[in-house]
C-alpha cells in the first residue's frame, strides 16, 4: 500500500482527533486543497463515527438531567438567599397538600405542581452545593480578586482543571430588558468559547458556575460581555472584566 | 463488550430535525427540550460508556447540550445532521474529561473542538442512526475479531491514539496499525454495501 492509501484509510481516526503524524498532515493537506474525494471521506468518517456512538449500552438518565438541560435555555439567576425559604415553604406546601389530598381528590393537580416546585428547588440547591464543593476542592485556584472600588464591576474567578469556572461578581450594571451577561473562555488561539449565561441580582452581585473540564493550557482569559437574551455564539459587545488565566 | 443500543429513533426523520434545528436557532426553549428528548438518552449512554460514572456523565451531558445550544448559529439547519453533531459533541466532552483526568498529552492529536464544528456536519445522511447503514455497521462491528473490536473501542470510547494503544496493549505499533486499518476497512465496506454510491 502506498503512502497516499495509508492516510486515506484513516479519516475515522482523524475525525476522532486521534490521528498522528505524518498521516494527519496529509489529510489536512488534502482538505485544504478542497479535494472532493477527501471531503467525501471526511463525511463518510463522520457518518461512521456517529453510528459507532450508538453502540454504547443503553443507560437511562435521571429525570433531573432533563430539567438541568432544559434550564440551559433559561437565564440563570442567583437565588441563594431564597433557597432555604423555598425549601421550607415547598415542604410545608407538599405536606399540607398530602393531608388535604386524602380529603379532596381535586387537589391532586396542585400536589403535583408543588412537587415540581420542590424538585426545582432541589435542583437549585444542587447547583449551590456544587458551587461550594467546587470551592472546597484543593486544586481550585483563584485567578484574580478585583479591587473593591465602589461601583466598578469586580470579579473573583476560580478555575479548576476538571470542574470548570466559578465567577463571583459584584457591582455589575443592571441589564436592560432582553439582555443577559455571558461568560467566555478566551483561548490562546481562536475565538472566545461561550461559558454560560447569567443575570445579576438587584444589588449587582452574581455567582455563575460553568461546570466541565477546562483546558488551562489552552485558556488565555475569562471574560464577560452583555448579550441578547439566549446568549450568543461569539461576543457582540466589548468583553470586560477580562481575567487572565496564568498557571 | 459493547451491547447494541436499542434503536429508539423510530420517530426520527430528517424533516423533523430540520424544523428542530431552525427552532433552536430561534432560541426556542421548547425546542431544546425536544432535542434532549430525542438525543439526550443516547448521548448520556455514550458518555456513561466513556467516563463510567453516571454523575460525571450527567454533568457532561448538560455541557453537551449547552455547547449545542450556544453553537446553533453555526449549524446548517437545511443540510446539517443534528444527531451526528450532538453525538460527536457528547463523545468529545467525555474524551476531553478523560484526558483532563489522566493528564494525557494532546501534542500529537488535533483539538477535539475542531472536529465538532457545526458547519462540518452537512450532507451526511440525516437519518443515519436509524438507517440501513447503521444496521449494517452494527452487524459489521459484531463481525470484527476480538483485537479489531478492541482497537476500535480504545479509539472511540477511550480516545487513545494508535501509539497509546500500542503502549496499553504492549504490542508493536505496526501491529496495532494493522488491526485499526483492517477494522476500519471492514466497517467501511459494510457501509458502502448498504448505500452504494
Amino acid at each position: 500500500m502506498n503512502a497516499s492509501g495509508d492516510h486515506n484509510d484513516l479519516y475515522e481516526l482523524y475525525v476522532l482527533g486521534l490521528l498522528e503524524e505524518p498521516e494527519r498532515s496529509r489529510i489536512e493537506d488534502d482538505l485544504r486543497r478542497n479535494d472532493p474525494a477527501a471531503k467525501a471521506r471526511l463525511r463518510r468518517a463522520l457518518d461512521t463515527n456517529a453510528i459507532l456512538g450508538t453502540l454504547a449500552p443503553d443507560v437511562a438518565p435521571s429525570k433531573q438531567l432533563r430539567r438541568r438541560v432544559v434550564s440551559i435555555a433559561e437565564p440563570q439567576q442567583s437565588r441563594l438567599p431564597w433557597n432555604l425559604a423555598w425549601i421550607g415553604l415547598s415542604a410545608c406546601l407538599v405536606a399540607g397538600l398530602v393531608y388535604t389530598g386524602i380529603q379532596r381528590q381535586g387537589l391532586q393537580g396542585e400536589l403535583e405542581g408543588a412537587q415540581r416546585a420542590l424538585d426545582q428547588t432541589r435542583a437549585t440547591l444542587e447547583i449551590r452545593e456544587a458551587t461550594l464543593e467546587f470551592l472546597r476542592r484543593p486544586e481550585t485556584r483563584l485567578l484574580k480578586a478585583g479591587t473593591a472600588e465602589e461601583r466598578k464591576p469586580v470579579a473573583k474567578v476560580f478555575v479548576n482543571r476538571t470542574q470548570g469556572v466559578l465567577l463571583v461578581a459584584a457591582n455589575l450594571a443592571a441589564l436592560p430588558a432582553g439582555r443577559t451577561y455571558e461568560m467566555w473562555v478566551v483561548p490562546k488561539v481562536g475565538g472566545p468559547r461561550p461559558a454560560g449565561l447569567f443575570k445579576p441580582l438587584a444589588d449587582g452581585s452574581a455567582i455563575h458556575l460553568q461546570t466541565g473540564a477546562l483546558s488551562l493550557d489552552d485558556a488565555a482569559a475569562i471574560a464577560l460581555s452583555v448579550e441578547p437574551e439566549g446568549g450568543s455564539s461569539a461576543p457582540t459587545t466589548t468583553p470586560f472584566l477580562i481575567t487572565p488565566v496564568a498557571e | 463488550m459493547i451491547a447494541f443500543f436499542p434503536l429508539v429513533f423510530a420517530a426520527l426523520d430528517a424533516e423533523g430535525d430540520r424544523d428542530l434545528a431552525l427552532r433552536l436557532q430561534r432560541r426556542d426553549s421548547q425546542a431544546l427540550a425536544e432535542l434532549y428528548d430525542k438525543y439526550g438518552r443516547i448521548a448520556y449512554s455514550l458518555i456513561v460508556r466513556i467516563v463510567r460514572d453516571q454523575g460525571i456523565a450527567e454533568d457532561l451531558t448538560q455541557e453537551t447540550f449547552l455547547r449545542v445550544w450556544n453553537r446553533m448559529a453555526g449549524f446548517d439547519a437545511q443540510k446539517g445532521a443534528l444527531g451526528a453533531w450532538v453525538l460527536t459533541v457528547a463523545r468529545n466532552r467525555a474524551i476531553d474529561y478523560l484526558r483532563s483526568v489522566d493528564g494525557r498529552t494532546r501534542q500529537n492529536a488535533i483539538e477535539l473542538t475542531a472536529t465538532e464544528t457545526p458547519a462540518v456536519f452537512v450532507d451526511l445522511e440525516a437519518n443515519l442512526m436509524n438507517s440501513d447503514r447503521a444496521r449494517q455497521l452494527k452487524g459489521a462491528f459484531e463481525k470484527l475479531n476480538e483485537k479489531q473490536r478492541m482497537v476500535i473501542e480504545l479509539a472511540y470510547f477511550e480516545g487513545l491514539s494508535q501509539t497509546e494503544m500500542a503502549d496499553r496493549l504492549k504490542q508493536p505499533l505496526g501491529t496495532v496499525k494493522t488491526w485499526v486499518r483492517t477494522a476500519l476497512q471492514i466497517l467501511r465496506s459494510e457501509l458502502e454495501q448498504a448505500v452504494p454510491v
